[in-house]
C-alpha cells in the first residue's frame, strides 16, 4: 500500500525503503529500492546523475525538505531538494546522517572546534572526534577556510560518525581521501557495523568497497538494479582501451623532451593561512608526451604543486622552468595558452554563464581544437546555461574551453570526482583526441584515486613529506 | 615579530564577545558613513585629519588581521570601483548637483564630499572584512532560532569571499585578471582589474546561489537537531 510522505513518520521507522520520487517532472525516481538494514553496510554505485545525487538524502530523510515556504525566493533553486516523494515500502531512516561529495557545503561555521562544538553539542571532547580520522589536537585551531578539500572532508566524516544516529549516509567521500584516510573510514565502518548502526555509501571506487559491503546495488539512471561486477569489468576494459588510445597517440610524439622542471622549490603560505604546510626543495621534471599521476596524502601539497606552476602563488626560493624558460618570466597570455588547468571544482573557474559564450569565444579566437571539442560535447544550437550542467559537463567545458593548439601541458586535478566510470571513459576520450592532436602533449593529473592512476599507466609522482618522489609504483591502491 | 604581533592582535580581537564586535562594526559604519555630513557641517580640519587618522588605523588593523593578500586585492577593488566611480563625480561636479538632500554645500564642500567617497567606503570596507576576520558565524548561535539565520547570512558571507578569492584566482589564470607579479603595467593593470571586476562579481555571486540551498538545507537540519535536543 503506497503512503505520502509524513515527515513525523519517519522518525518512528528504521530501516530499508522502496519508493518514487518526482520533481515537477524533470527527475522521476521509480520504485528505487534501498534496502539497508541495522548493522549492514550497503553501497550504491552506477549512473552519477541529479537523481543519484538525491538518492543518499532521501534515504537520510533530508528530502524532501518540509519548510520550503521559508525561502520561497529559492523556489527554482530547491526544487530538487522539494519533489514528491511516495513510498511503497518501509521508511527513510529515523535519524540518519548524511554527507554528500562536496564538504564545503556540510562546514557551516569559521573553525574546527567551533565546528565541532555547534553540530555535536559543547559536551563532546573535540581531540576526541578529530582522532577518528588521526587529526590532532592543532587541527582544532584551524579556520575552516584554510583545510585542503581533504582534510574537509575529513572533519565533516569525523562529526558524522560522531553523531548518535542509527544510519550514516555517504555520498563521493572515497574520492577525497588518501590512503590513511581510506583505511580510517573503513575501520570506522567496521565500527559502525559493530554497533548495529547501518552505512550506505553511494560511491564510484567499487573496487575497494566490493568485500567489505553486506549489499552492492547498481544504480542505472533511473532505478537500482542488483550490481552485476562484469558489467563493471566491460566498462573498466573500455577505459583501459582508451587509456591505451592516449598512450599510443603520445608514443607519436617522438622524442621526450623537458617540458617543465622545479628545482630546489621551497614554499609555504602566509603564516596563519596554512599553518605548518610546506613544501621543502622539491625537485622535479616533466617531458613532453606522458602521462603523470600526482598521488600524495591529503594536505601534502599536491594542488599548490599545480598552483606553483599556474603562478598563482609563488616559490620562497627555488626556480621553475617551462620550455627552459623561467616561469617567472613567461606573459600571462602565453602561459595560459601553454597551461590548461581544469580544477576539482569547475565551477569555480567557469567565468561565462553559457556554453554558446565558450563556443563564440573559441570562434572569434580561432581555436580550431577549442570549437571542435564544444561542438562535440554540447551539440546543437543550445545555449546550455552553466548553472545546468552536471559535474562531468562542467569539466569538459572548463578541459574543452581552455586547450588550443599551442597548449603542451594540461594539468587535471581529481578529475575522478563526482563522475562516473562512464564519464571517465568520456573524458578520456577527450584527452584521447587531445593527445591525437598534439602527440608532445604532456598530462599531469592530481589524484587520490590510485585505481584511475594505475588504469591510465601513469607515471606517478608522489608527494611525500614536503618533497616530490618520481617513479614511485602503485600497487593496488598504495604507494610503494 | 610583525607577523606574532598581528596574530596577537587577531586573538585578542577574536577574543571579544560578539557584542563588541558588532558595536565596533556599527562605530566603523557611523563614522565613516552616516557621520561624515555632519563632520562636513561642523567640522574643522582637524577633525577631517582625525577622521583620515582613524581609516590609516582601520586600514592597518585590517592588513594585520587579515594578511597581505586580501589586503592588496580589497585595494585593488576599491581601487578599481573608484576610478569608475571618479568619471562619474567629475561630471556631478563640474554640473554642481548636491548630493544629499538635507545639507546645502558650497563649491569646496561639495568637491570635498564627493572626492571622499571613496575614503569613506574604503573605511566601511575595512571595518566590515576586520568584523568578517574576527568573529564567526558561531558566535550567534546563542541567539537561538534568530542567530541560526543570522549565522548562515553569515556564513554565506564568509563562503562569498573565499569564492571570490577563488574566482579571482580563475580570472588570473585565464589571463583576465592582472598578474601582479610580473611584465604588467600599473596602469594596464588598473584597466584589467576595472574589466575582470564585473566578470568577478557575477561569478562570485552565481556560485552563492549554487552554494545557498544545501546551506540552507544543512542549517536548517542542524537546528532541527539542536531543537530536537532540546526537547529531550
Amino acid at each position: 500500500m503506497e503512503k505520502e510522505f509524513a515527515p513525523w513518520t519517519l522518525r518512528k521507522y528504521f530501516g530499508g525503503m522502496k519508493f518514487s520520487y518526482r520533481v515537477r517532472g524533470e527527475i522521476g525516481l521509480e520504485n528505487i529500492d534501498v534496502p539497508f538494514k541495522q548493522g549492514e553496510i550497503l553501497v550504491l554505485t552506477g549512473v552519477e546523475n541529479h537523481a543519484f545525487s538525491l538518492i543518499g538524502g532521501i534515504v537520510a530523510g533530508l528530502f524532501p525538505i518540509d519548510d520550503r515556504e521559508v525561502f520561497p525566493q529559492i523556489d527554482e533553486l530547491i526544487k530538487y531538494f522539494a519533489g514528491e516523494l511516495i513510498i511503497h515500502e518501509g521508511n527513510a531512516a529515523g535519524d540518519a546522517v548524511y554527507l554528500g561529495p562536496d564538504p564545503e557545503k556540510h562546514l557551516l561555521f569559521s573553525r574546527v572546534h567551533e565546528e565541532i562544538s555547534a553540530q555535536l553539542g559543547s559536551t563532546k571532547d573535540c581531540e576526541k572526534v578529530l582522532s577518528l580520522f588521526g587529526l590532532g589536537k592543532e587541527f582544532a585551531k584551524r579556520k575552516i577556510s584554510t583545510l585542503s578539500g581533504g582534510e574537509k572532508m575529513k572533519l565533516a566524516l569525523n562529526i558524522a560518525f560522531s553523531k548518535p544516529v542509527h544510519t550514516i549516509v555517504l555520498h563521493g567521500v572515497l574520492p577525497w581521501l588518501d590512503r590513511k584516510g581510506k583505511s580510517r573510514l573503513f575501520g570506522a565502518i567496521e565500527r559502525a557495523r559493530e554497533h548495529k548502526r547501518s552505512v550506505v555509501l553511494l560511491e564510484q571506487e567499487i573496487d575497494i568497497l566490493y568485500g567489505k559491503a553486506d549489499r552492492v546495488l547498481y544504480f542505472d539512471g533511473s532505478s537500482c538494479i542488483q550490481y552485476l561486477p562484469e558489467k563493471r569489468l566491460a566498462l573498466i576494459a573500455r577505459i583501459s582501451e582508451e587509456s591505451f588510445s592516449i598512450k599510443s597517440a603520445l608514443e607519436k610524439g617522438g622524442e621526450n623532451k623537458e617540458i617543465l622542471r622545479l628545482e630546489s622549490i621551497w614554499f609555504r603560505y602566509e603564516q596563519g593561512e596554512y599553518s605548518g604546510f610546506e613544501l621543502k626543495d622539491v625537485d622535479c621534471v616533466l617531458c613532453s608526451s606522458r602521462v603523470y599521476g600526482l598521488v600524495g596524502d591529503n594536505g601534502t601539497g599536491k594542488s599548490t604543486i599545480a598552483r606553483l606552476v599556474l603562478r598563482t602563488v609563488h616559490p620562497e626560493r627555488g626556480k621553475i622552468t617551462l620550455f627552459e624558460k623561467d616561469l617567472a618570466t613567461i606573459p600571462r597570455a602565453q602561459l595560459r595558452q601553454m597551461v590548461c588547468f581544469v580544477g576539482q571544482f569547475p565551477e569555480q573557474f567557469i567565468t561565462l554563464s553559457e556554453v554558446d559564450q565558450y563556443k563564440q569565444r573559441a570562434k572569434k579566437t580561432d581555436n580550431t581544437l577549442s570549437s571542435e571539442l564544444l561542438r562535440d560535447s554540447f551539440p546543437g544550437n543550445r545555449t546550455y546555461p552553466v548553472a545546468t550542467l552536471s559535474p562531468i559537463e562542467l569539466k569538459i567545458l572548463l578541459l574543452a574551453s581552455g586547450i588550443s593548439a599551442r597548449t603542451r601541458l594540461v594539468i587535471l586535478d581529481e578529475l575522478t570526482w563526482g563522475i562516473d566510470l562512464e564519464g571517465e571513459i568520456l573524458l578520456l576520450a577527450i584527452l584521447s583526441k587531445i593527445a591525437a592532436e598534439i602527440p608532445e602533449m604532456t598530462f599531469l593529473i592530481i589524484s587520490h584515486d590510485m585505481d584511475f592512476i594505475r588504469r591510465l599507466n601513469a607515471q606517478v609522482l608522489l608527494v611525500k613529506g614536503g618533497k616530490v618522489l618520481q617513479d614511485a609504483v602503485v600497487d593496488r591502491g598504495y604507494i610503494s | 615579530m610583525r607577523d606574532s604581533f598581528a596574530q596577537k592582535l587577531k586573538d585578542r580581537l577574536q577574543g571579544l564577545s560578539i557584542v563588541i564586535k558588532l558595536l565596533m562594526l556599527a562605530f566603523g559604519a557611523i563614522l565613516f558613513f552616516l557621520l561624515f555630513p555632519f563632520l562636513l557641517k561642523w567640522g574643522g580640519a582637524l577633525v577631517y585629519l582625525i577622521f583620515f587618522l582613524l581609516l590609516l588605523i582601520t586600514g592597518t588593523v585590517f592588513r594585520l588581521v587579515s594578511g597581505r593578500r586580501a589586503f592588496r586585492v580589497t585595494l585593488w577593488l576599491w581601487l578599481s570601483g573608484s576610478a569608475i566611480y571618479m568619471i562619474i563625480a567629475s561630471v556631478l561636479i563640474f554640473r554642481g548637483v548636491q548630493p544629499l538632500p538635507y545639507i546645502r554645500m558650497d563649491r569646496a564642500d561639495l568637491v570635498l564630499y564627493y572626492l571622499s567617497y571613496p575614503l569613506r567606503v574604503l573605511g566601511i570596507f575595512f571595518t566590515g572584512l576586520i568584523f568578517s576576520a574576527i568573529s564567526s558565524p558561531v558566535e550567534f548561535l546563542k541567539w537561538g532560532g534568530f542567530g541560526m539565520k543570522v549565522a548562515l547570512a553569515y556564513r554565506a558571507f564568509e563562503y562569498a569571499v573565499n569564492a571570490f578569492e577563488t574566482n579571482r584566482e580563475a580570472l588570473l589564470i585565464q589571463d583576465e585578471w592582472p598578474d601582479f607579479s610580473k611584465g604588467v603595467r600599473k596602469n594596464r593593470r588598473l584597466g584589467k582589474v576595472i574589466k575582470a571586476t564585473p566578470a568577478l562579481v557575477a561569478t562570485t555571486f552565481r556560485n552563492i546561489i549554487l552554494w545557498f540551498p544545501w546551506a540552507w538545507v544543512c542549517y536548517t537540519n542542524l537546528q532541527k537537531e539542536v531543537m530536537k535536543k532540546g526537547d529531550s
